[in-house]
C-alpha cells in the first residue's frame, strides 16, 4: 500500500487548475460565427478535428499527470503493506546468543509467522550483544523469515532486555488493537528473574516467552571470579589464586580447570561442580625469581561431562602483580574505575607532587577548582617527555583542563541516537588492543558521546561515527598527551570487559616506560587459547565461541553470566501495562509518528519523478502534433 | 489598356454596394462595363443588319464599315440584330447560404449575384434579346417564357428585388431554422423539358452541391445544344477560411453548429474548395460552357469583363 510522508505537498495539485482553465478557455469560443455551408467540412475533416480534440485531451491529461506526479514526488511516497489500522501487530524477539540453536530459532519463528497469518504487521529483532531489527513492519511472513535466517546466527551473548524494550517502542508505531511481543529463547542465562518487576512495557498488550520445542535448556560452566593474593608480588613470594567456578547445569558436572600465566600453563586440576552452584578452587604459584614483571593471568574451565551435549567452557582473564617498578600515576576514583584492578596505580592526590620517576599519568577525574593546577602539572610532566593519558569525563573541570591544551568541548547535549554507533580505529595500538570488533558492541546510548574538538596539531587515531574524535594524540614538547573520549567507569559495557582492555594499558605503560613515549606499534600476546583438538582460537571479542563442539565464553557481561536457567513457569505478564491499548492507539495518530514511520522507509520519490518526466515528454510530443 | 482593367478601375465592390437600387446598379454596370466591349452573344448567318454606331475603342476591326469611312471619313461599326430564337435563362440561387457576408466584406453574395443578373438582363434588353429569370429555393419561382419586352424586363427586376429577402423569423424574432434551401432536384424538369434548344443558361449560385449531381441535372442541356454558364459566387471567407483557432460555426441553411479549429483544417478546406472549383469548371466545359468564379471582395465585373472580352475575341465556342 502506498503511503505519503508529507501529504501536504498535494496542495500543489491546485496547480492543475491552470491547464484545466487554459484548456477550457481555449476550447470555448466566445461567439458563434455564421457560415454558409458545411459542404466542405466533410467527414474527413471532422474526423481530423475529432482526432485533434482527442490529442488535446491527452495533452491535458499529461499536464495534469505531470503536476500530480511532481506533487507526489514531493509528498515522500513510501510503500507499506500495513493496513492503516490492523487488528494485531507482533514483534518477534529472537534470542541470538550462542546457546540458542539457530535451527530451533528458525523453526520457532516460522511456526509463529505461520500462525500469525496475513495482513497482520510483523517485525523481528535478533538480540545479540547488541540487537538488530528488521527494517520495517511487513505482512509477508516469508520476508521476515528470510531476514531472521540471515541474522539469527551469532557467537555472542544476547541482551534480551534491551531488545524487548526496543520491541515495545516499535509497537508504539502501530495503531493495532493487539500488540504482542513474542520472545524465542532457550531460557538460558536470561536475567529477567533478577530484574525488578512492574509495568515495564508501554505499548505491548501481550508478551509471550517461547522455548524451541525439543530442545531442553542447557547450562554451562564458567569462571565467576578470580582473586589472587598478595596483590603485589615480592621476590620469592608464592602467589595464591582463588577461582570461583560456577555450574549452570541441573546436575553436577565434572570439569577441568587450567591456569595460565603469560599464556603458559602453570596448573591444571580436575574437579566436580555441584548443580546450579559454585566451588572455589585455590591455586598456589611458585615464587618468581628476580624482578617480578606484569603477569597476564587466565583461568580456563572445561566441562568433562561427555553425556552433556554441550560442555561449556569459560575463560577469565585477570592481571597478576599490579605493582610496577615504575609507578603509574592515577588521578581518579579508585573504587569506580576498573583501572586499579588491572594496573599497579599510584593515586596522585596533589598534581604538583607527582612522582618524578613515573612515566605515565592517567587522569580520569579532576577535583573541582583544580583544573588549572592539573593542567600546569600535566604540562610540566609532558615537558619531561612522558605520557599523560586523559580519560574523558563530562565535567567542567575536565573541559578547563583540556582547554589549556587547546582542546575545545562542545557542551551542548548530544543528539539522541537511536542506533548503535560504530567506532573506528586507525592506529595499530587501538586495532590490536581495543579491538576493532569491540566497536560492534559500543553503545552510545549508555553515555554521551563527547564532542571534543582537538587542536589542528593533534592526531586522531580513533573516531566515532560522525567523525567525532574518540582518541586524540597531541605532542607537547617531547611528551604525548593522549585523550581518550570514553569513560572507564564500570557502567560502560565495553570498557568493563577489562580482560580485553588490560593488554592495552599494559602495553601503554610498558611502552612509555621503555621509550619514554607511546609506542608506534605493539603486538598482542596472551589472547590465544589452545582447546583440546589442536585448533587455536584467537579470542578477540567478548562472547561465546564454538569450536570442536565446545563453547568458549569470553568475558561475558556479568548480568548474563550470573543467572541460571529460567524456570518453565516463568512469565513476563506483570510487565504489561493494562492501559497500553488506549495509549498506543491515541499516540500513533500524531503526524510526528507518521513522519517517523516514513523516515524509516524508503522514499520512492524517484518513481514519481521519472513518471513526471515521462509525462512531460509525452506531453511535448503530443502537443507538437495537436493544434490548440 | 485592356477593357477589363478599365472596368476594374472604374467600379469597385464598395461603389456597387453603395448604389441605391437594383435598376441603377444594373445601368451603372451595363453602361460602365460593357461600353465598347459588348457584342451580341450570337453571331452567324441568321444575323441581320440593324444600324451603325460610332466606333469606340475595343470594337472589332472587322465590324468597321469601311464604305461609311470612305464617304464620311468617320469610323462606324455595323450593328446586327440576332434572330428572335436566342433565349437566355437566368437561374439565381436564392438559398440561405447566398445571404452570407463575412463581416469584412462590403456586399453579400446574393446582392453581388443580383447586380450581375440585373446588369446582364439590362444588356440583353437593350439588345432586344429575350431573357427569363428564375429564382431557385425550395421551389422555382419566375416566368419560364423568355421575353425582350420592357414589361417583362421590369417584372424580372422586381423578381430580383425579392431575392435576398431576410429569413423568416420565429415568434422569438430569431431566424427560423432551417432556412431557405436550394432544391436543385426541382430543376430537373426545367432543364429536361422547359428550356428550349440553343438557349443560354446562366446559373448564379455558390454551388453547394456535388458536381456529379449537377452534371446529371444539366445533361439534357447538352443534348439541346444549350450554352451553360456557371457564375460561381463566393465570399472570401468561404474560399480562404480565415485562421482563427477554435471557431464555432453555424450553418446558414440548417442552423447546425460545429466547432472546428480553423488552423487545423484550413489547408484541407482550401484544397477541397479549389478542387470543387476545378470540378465545376470541368463540368461547365463538358457542357459546352464555362464556369466563372466571382469573389465578392474583388472588383465586381473584372472577371466578368475578362470573360466577355475573351468571348468577343474568340467567339462562341460551339
Amino acid at each position: 500500500m502506498l503511503h505519503w510522508g508529507f501529504p501536504g505537498f498535494f496542495a500543489g495539485l491546485l496547480l492543475i487548475a491552470a491547464p484545466l482553465l487554459l484548456h477550457l478557455l481555449k476550447r470555448r469560443p466566445k461567439t458563434v460565427l455564421p457560415f454558409p455551408s458545411f459542404f466542405f467540412l466533410n467527414d474527413k475533416l471532422v474526423r481530423k478535428q475529432q482526432r485533434n480534440n482527442l490529442l488535446k485531451i491527452l495533452v491535458l491529461c499529461c499536464r495534469i499527470g505531470f503536476l500530480s506526479a511532481l506533487a507526489a514526488a514531493f509528498a515522500w511516497p513510501y510503500f507499506s503493506g500495513i493496513a492503516p489500522r490492523p487488528e494485531s501487530a507482533t514483534v518477534l524477539v529472537v534470542d541470538g546468543s550462542f546457546s540458542m540453536p539457530e535451527r530451533a530459532a528458525l523453526a520457532l519463528s516460522s511456526a509463529e509467522l505461520s500462525s500469525i497469518g496475513a495482513a497482520h504487521p510483523m517485525r523481528a529483532i535478533v538480540a545479540k550483544t547488541t540487537f538488530s531489527a528488521s527494517p520495517e513492519f511487513v505482512t509477508e511472513g516469508s520476508m521476515l523469515r528470510k531476514w531472521i535466517a540471515e541474522n539469527a546466527s551469532s557467537e555472542e551473548t544476547s541482551k534480551l532486555y534491551s531488545a524487548i524494550l526496543a520491541a515495545d517502542a516499535m509497537l508504539g508505531e502501530i495503531p493495532a488493537q493487539k500488540r504482542r511481543i513474542v520472545i524465542f529463547s532457550d531460557r538460558q542465562k536470561v536475567p529477567f528473574q533478577n530484574l525488578p518487576r512492574g509495568k515495564k512495557l508501554r505499548f505491548a498488550t501481550q508478551i509471550l516467552l517461547r522455548t524451541p520445542p525439543g530442545t531442553a535448556p542447557r547450562g554451562n560452566l564458567s569462571v565467576g571470579m578470580v582473586h589472587f593474593a598478595p596483590e603485589v608480588l615480592e621476590e620469592k613470594t608464592p602467589v595464591e589464586i582463588r577461582a570461583t567456578l560456577c555450574n549452570f547445569n541441573d546436575r553436577e558436572s565434572p570439569a577441568e580447570v587450567e591456569l595460565f600465566v603469560n599464556n603458559r600453563s602453570v596448573a591444571r586440576r580436575n574437579l566436580t561442580v555441584p548443580p546450579r552452584g559454585s566451588v572455589e578452587e585455590c591455586f598456589t604459584l611458585p615464587p618468581v625469581a628476580g624482578e617480578v614483571p606484569f603477569l597476564d593471568g587466565k583461568c580456563v574451565i572445561r566441562g568433562l561431562d561427555r553425556d552433556n551435549a554441550i560442555a561449556a567452557d569459560d575463560v577469565f582473564y585477570f592481571a597478576i602483580n599490579r605493582r610496577s617498578t615504575v609507578p603509574i600515576l592515577f588521578s581518579g576514583d579508585m573504587r569506580q574505575s576498573f583501572l586499579p584492578d588491572v594496573l599497579p596505580l599510584q593515586a596522585l592526590k596533589a598534581p604538583d607532587k607527582a612522582d618524578p620517576s613515573a612515566n605515565l599519568w592517567i587522569v580520569e577525574k579532576i577535583s573541582p577548582g583544580e583544573a588549572k593546577a592539573f593542567s600546569r602539572a600535566a604540562k610540566q610532566f609532558l615537558q619531561q617527555g612522558k605520557c599523560c593519558a586523559v580519560v574523558w569525563e563530562n565535567t567542567q573541570e575536565m573541559c578547563d583542563f583540556l582547554g589549556a591544551f587547546d582542546f575545545r568541548v562542545r557542551r551542548r547535549s548530544t543528539p539522541e541516537v537511536r542506533k548503535f554507533e560504530m567506532i573506528r580505529f586507525d592506529h595499530r595500538l587501538f586495532q590490536d588492543y581495543l579491538k576493532v570488533n569491540a566497536g560492534s558492541w559500543f553503545e552510545p546510548l549508555f553515555f554521551d558521546v563527547p564532542q571534543i574538538v582537538p587542536p589542528h596539531t593533534a592526531a586522531v587515531p580513533a573516531l566515532f561515527t560522525g567523525n567525532l574524535p574518540a582518541v586524540m594524540e597531541q605532542k607537547e614538547g617531547s611528551g604525548t598527551l593522549l585523550v581518550i573520549a570514553a569513560a572507564t567507569g564500570k557502567n560502560h559495557s565495553n570498557w568493563q570487559t577489562f580482560g580485553n582492555f588490560l593488554p592495552f594499558w599494559r602495553a601503554l605503560a610498558e611502552g612509555v616506560k621503555q621509550s619514554g613515549g607511546m609506542p608506534e606499534h605493539l603486538t598482542v600476546n596472551g589472547s590465544t587459547v589452545f582447546p583440546p583438538g589442536g585448533e587455536s582460537i584467537r579470542l578477540v571479542k567478548a562472547g561465546n565461541v564454538l569450536r570442536m563442539g565446545k563453547q568458549y565464553s569470553v568475558n561475558v557481561p556479568a548480568i548474563e553470566s550470573e543467572n541460571a536457567l529460567l524456570p518453565e513457569t516463568f512469565t513476563l505478564d506483570d510487565w504489561i501495562d493494562p492501559n497500553a491499548a488506549g495509549r498506543a492507539a491515541g499516540e500513533h495518530r500524531s503526524s510526528r509518528t507518521v513522519l517517523s514511520a516514513a523516515a524509516n522507509r524508503q522514499n520512492h520519490w524517484k518513481i514519481f519523478l521519472w513518471a513526471a518526466l515521462l509525462l512531460l515528454l509525452v506531453e511535448t510530443a503530443l502537443s507538437n502534433k495537436a493544434v490548440c | 489598356m485592356n477593357a477589363s482593367a478599365r472596368i476594374g478601375d472604374c467600379l469597385s465592390v464598395e461603389e456597387l454596394a453603395r448604389l441605391p437600387d437594383l435598376s441603377f446598379q444594373a445601368r451603372y454596370l451595363a453602361d460602365g462595363m460593357l461600353q465598347g466591349i459588348h457584342a451580341s452573344m450570337q453571331r452567324g448567318c441568321s444575323i441581320e443588319f440593324k444600324e451603325h454606331r460610332k466606333y469606340t475603342l475595343g470594337d472589332r476591326i472587322q465590324d468597321i464599315d469601311w464604305k461609311v469611312y470612305a464617304r464620311f471619313d468617320r469610323m462606324h461599326v455595323r450593328i446586327h440584330e440576332v434572330d428572335a430564337n436566342l433565349n437566355t435563362f437566368f437561374l439565381l440561387d436564392n438559398s440561405e447560404s447566398m445571404m452570407y457576408r463575412n463581416p469584412e466584406a462590403a456586399i453579400a453574395k446574393i446582392n453581388y449575384a443580383r447586380a450581375l443578373a440585373a446588369a446582364m438582363l439590362l444588356l440583353l434588353y437593350r439588345q432586344k434579346d429575350a431573357a427569363a429569370l428564375l429564382l431557385l429555393e425550395e421551389e422555382i419561382s419566375g416566368s419560364l417564357r423568355p421575353s425582350a419586352s420592357l414589361r417583362s424586363h421590369e417584372n424580372m427586376l422586381n423578381l430580383l428585388l425579392t431575392a435576398g429577402a431576410p429569413p423568416a423569423l420565429t415568434e422569438n424574432n430569431v431566424p427560423r431554422m432551417p432556412g431557405r434551401v436550394a432544391r436543385w432536384d426541382r430543376t430537373e424538369p426545367l432543364f429536361a423539358e422547359k428550356i428550349p434548344s440553343r438557349s443560354i443558361v446562366v446559373l448564379l449560385s455558390d454551388f453547394y452541391l456535388r458536381p456529379e449531381e449537377l452534371k446529371l441535372l444539366l445533361s439534357p442541356l447538352r443534348e439541346k445544344q444549350c450554352e451553360v454558364l456557371f457564375f460561381h459566387i463566393f465570399d472570401q471567407q468561404e474560399r480562404d477560411l480565415f485562421p482563427g483557432g477554435n471557431t464555432k460555426f453555424q450553418e446558414a441553411e440548417t442552423g447546425a453548429k460545429r466547432m472546428v479549429n480553423v488552423d487545423l483544417i484550413g489547408e484541407d478546406y482550401r484544397r477541397l474548395f479549389r478542387e470543387h472549383m476545378a470540378a465545376l469548371a470541368q463540368l461547365a466545359r463538358s457542357l459546352g460552357g464555362e464556369s466563372i468564379s466571382f469573389c465578392t471582395n474583388e472588383p465586381p465585373l473584372s472577371a466578368f469583363g475578362a470573360w466577355l472580352k475573351a468571348r468577343q475575341r474568340y467567339g462562341r465556342r460551339r
